[in-house]
């Protein structure tokens, strides 16, 4: 009787929510995936640039260097979140050959 | 009521922090005492990196093993405000300075900006979420 849901004979809403279900979960699981990427790529974009910040501004208080020209963290930033982005491409696709 | 992974960053976030204080006081005072050029100043400026990109490191180890789902989400927001904070702070220095502006904004403010922002963030949403005690 528990396993009728799976050997028992399927009616036509039965396998309407599974196809339907189905669906969902695709979605669900690329969803989590963009997610989880974009979580990676924006950790890694963050130490990035909290890295160079602070080594320039280390620098700085030391009386080495100046100031950075205008806009290179926020340049900095994107460049690198686009390299965490491809690197995890790259990855999962090295994955999904194996 | 603190979970696992909360807990062992909690307790990693604290030695990481401990040791970038040490780091920063040690390499203060190698350079007012040594006044280095070159290639030493440079490794004393990479010095308190290491624990700054640590402390990143273990934010992501917390994403990965954090189980309750709220916590994780808090913990993203968060780190999206602190990066909006950085970035805004560096966005209008630089277009101060395109617009002719001659100063610049003292060293580590956008550091700063990032955790004031962070914590901000953490401390409304706390404040938000907090349940009354005779519910």
């Amino acid at each position: 009787m528990a396993m009728d849901w799976i050997c028992g004979p399927r009616s036509k809403a039965s396998r309407r929510y599974t196809q339907r279900i189905l669906a969902v979960m695709s979605v669900y699981v690329v969803c989590v995936l963009v997610v989880t990427w974009f979580v990676r790529s924006l950790l890694g974009a963050i130490a990035g640039v909290m890295a160079m910040s602070a080594f320039v501004d280390f620098l700085r208080s030391y009386n080495a260097i100046g100031a950075l020209p205008p806009f290179t963290e926020f340049v900095v930033f994107w460049v690198l979140f686009g390299v965490v982005q491809g690197v995890q491409s790259v990855m999962y696709s090295a994955d999904k050959g194996e | 009521m603190m979970t696992i992974a909360t807990r062992k960053l909690r307790k990693s976030g604290l030695t990481t922090v401990a040791a970038y204080f040490v780091i920063f006081g040690a390499s203060f005072y190698a350079n007012y005492r040594l006044q280095p050029t070159g290639a030493l100043l440079w490794v004393l400026a990479t010095l308190p990196v290491v624990p700054i990109l640590g402390v990143i490191v273990l934010f992501g180890r917390y994403l990965r093993d954090e189980r309750d789902e709220y916590k994780r989400d808090l913990t993203m927001r968060c780190l999206l405000w602190g990066t909006a904070g950085c970035v805004a702070v560096t966005m209008l220095e630089s277009y101060l300075r395109i617009y002719g502006w001659k100063g610049e904004f003292p060293p580590f403010t956008a550091f700063w900006a990032f955790f004031v922002f962070m914590m901000a963030a953490k401390l409304t949403y706390n404040a938000q979420n907090k349940v009354p005690t005779d519910e």
